[in-house]
């Protein structure tokens, strides 16, 4: 029994707050300089070159549905196409304001149903279109999920 | 009469609301933490438009278009002056960008420009990328809920 009979000399633990302290401080400091308080997003469009190989002639093969958008004052001009953008379908033909981008991609979206395989589309803005409407009516052709990949419709220098 | 003394007791600092305060602090800055963006370098007097889409990746090239200058990776193009230039001085970016390493070309092109900017500037950097040979182009914006324009 005697082994017991140092009971009282146990002490109690301590829990070590400073150097933990000293931590979170280092990491705080490094966290609130390294932070990017801002969030970056980004919308990807392939440049002209780059669509005119593989991607028209994949298209000519099938039937596919091509669409234009064009941003002419207010207003995107939506265009359909077959494939290759030489036939232009009749019935494909859309006008929205850019403050109705919801009802741009519901049309979107009603014409997937009847068009199921969409080629790529190409997107040009009037030169005087200020760089946020176009990234306005960009954004919402990539959140309708209908339009996938999009060419940017820029002038083609040597 | 006699006075009691007020008897001093040992002050003690009250470590766990100031431990609760500095966990809440660490987690709110680790998941703010975004090491990936700060490669991402702005001028200050860019003001990005907004959109929801989501930037997957964070290219090397970084091209910055006004009116007044065109910088690659941080640093202008000389002689470049987008609201008075002409083909030849416009050449100078297909140049710049051709001298860069070819590597680099498969990797898509980090555009950054004010949302004030007339597409007309835009348009011609991107006929500009695409002839030094890039494929793609990131037209960079700032995440959240979009303003009506």
């Amino acid at each position: 029994m005697k082994q017991f009979s140092n009971r009282k000399d146990v002490h109690p633990i301590e829990l070590n707050l400073t150097p933990m302290i000293d931590l979170f401080v280092s990491l705080i400091a490094f966290l609130l300089l390294c932070a990017a308080f801002i969030r970056y997003g980004g919308v990807h469009v392939e440049v002209p070159q780059a669509a005119t190989r593989e991607d028209v002639k994949t298209n000519q093969d099938s039937k596919k549905l091509s669409l234009t958008f064009e941003i002419i004052g207010n207003d995107v001009v939506i265009t359909g196409y077959n494939g290759d953008f030489t036939n232009p379908i009749p019935s494909v033909k859309a006008n929205f304001s850019v403050t109705e981008m919801e009802k741009m991609k519901e049309y979107l979206r009603s014409l997937h149903q009847k068009y199921p395989v969409m080629g790529i589309s190409i997107f040009h803005a009037a030169p005087e279109t200020r760089y946020e409407v176009g990234m306005h009516v960009l954004d919402a052709m990539k959140a309708s999920t209908v339009v996938d990949q999009v060419v940017f419709g820029a002038g083609v220098v040597e | 009469m006699k006075i009691e003394r007020f008897k001093a007791k040992n002050p003690t600092i009250m470590l766990t609301p100031m431990l609760d305060m500095f966990t809440m602090i660490l987690i709110f800055l680790i998941t703010a933490y975004a090491p990936e963006e700060t490669k991402i370098k702005k001028s200050e007097n860019i003001h990005l438009p907004m959109s929801m889409a989501k930037l997957t990746k964070i290219p090397h090239i970084q091209i910055e278009v006004t009116k007044d200058y065109v910088k690659v990776n941080g640093t202008s193009v000389t002689g470049l002056i987008p609201e008075t230039g002409n083909s030849e001085s416009w050449s100078v970016l297909k140049a710049h960008l051709s001298q860069l390493d070819k590597a680099e070309k498969k990797e898509p092109v980090l555009l950054l420009a004010d949302k004030e900017t007339s597409f007309r500037w835009i348009d011609r950097t991107v006929a500009y990328v695409a002839a030094a040979g890039y494929g793609s182009v990131y037209l960079v914006t700032e995440t959240g809920k979009e303003k009506k324009p």
